[in-house]
């Protein structure tokens, strides 16, 4: 008779082994990267006659996002050296462009070139750009310029 | 040269990390090369929802441009797109030598954004 329990214990062993879970593993492993995407232009406007700024009255920052997935990265700005686009006859110019961060990174103000390190996550950069004309005035026209931001 | 190339692939291949599509990677790297070349494979990619222009560019570690040799060096992406970009520089001599190799967004004629975006990768070469 305990043969006969023994067999029946083993079916029901059996039979619950095949209704068994298992896990199926899902894996990633991701590289630290950046990720920087321009969000909005700025805009410049008069301050003065031989002065553009982002931050005058009118005026507004042009909005970067840099996304890091890691550790030990750095942000910084390069101001443009001249206009891209500016009226015949325009003469040189000084450009000074700063920023301020908030998101993964806060910083306030700081000229261009510092390098800020960036906390891992959505970092926000409000972007100003300041454009004093060379022993002359901005005359009438479009103008544009492009700052540089840098993820490295 | 083509040697010297395949050379500096196989050095790349052993010793730089696998890459995935991100905006650029990888961002960091070490490579080792018999050589007197050396070449690095990045990965830029296009997070917008629109065509982009990108250009690569190399640096030294003091952010000045450097020769090298870029394929592609200029080219476009589409929305989400990333593409294998293989770039070879040359130690000049040294046994170690520090790189920046940086994707470079190019804004459209017509469609200037006033910002531009530069993901710079920094790498490590040593001459074995």
């Amino acid at each position: 008779m305990k043969y006969i329990y023994s067999c029946v214990l083993l079916l029901l062993g059996s039979s619950q082994s095949l209704g068994a879970q298992s896990d199926l593993p899902f894996r990633a492993n991701l590289e630290e990267s950046c990720t920087i995407e321009i969000r909005s232009d700025g805009l410049l406007v008069r301050d003065g006659l031989d002065v553009l700024d982002s931050e005058a009255a009118g005026g507004s920052a042009g909005v970067a996002t840099i996304y890091t997935t890691g550790a030990g990265f750095q942000a910084s700005l390069k101001a443009p050296e001249t206009f891209t686009t500016a009226p015949t006859g325009t003469g040189a110019a000084t450009f000074r462009a700063t920023y301020s961060s908030t998101g993964a990174t806060s910083t306030a103000k700081v000229p261009g070139a510092t390098l800020t390190s960036l906390g891992v996550g959505a970092s926000n950069l409000s972007v100003d750009l300041r454009a004093v004309a060379d022993n002359a005035i901005f005359q009438k026209g479009a103008y544009e310029a492009f700052v540089t931001v840098t993820c490295e | 040269m083509r040697k010297l190339t395949l050379a500096a692939l196989v050095a790349v291949c052993a010793a730089a990390t696998p890459a995935s599509s991100q905006s650029m990677s990888p961002m960091r790297g070490v490579v080792r090369s018999f050589t007197d070349s050396f070449a690095v494979r990045v990965h830029p990619r296009n997070p917008y929802k629109h065509r982009i222009g990108v250009i690569i560019r190399a640096y030294d570690a003091d952010f000045r441009p450097i020769d090298a040799s870029i394929s592609p060096s200029d080219f476009s992406l589409g929305a989400g797109d990333s593409r294998s970009v293989l770039v070879v520089l040359n130690f000049d001599g040294a046994r170690e030598r520090r790189v920046r190799i940086c994707t470079e967004s190019a804004p459209f004629p017509g469609k200037g954004v006033g910002m531009k975006a530069q993901i710079c990768g920094k790498f490590i070469a040593y001459r074995l």
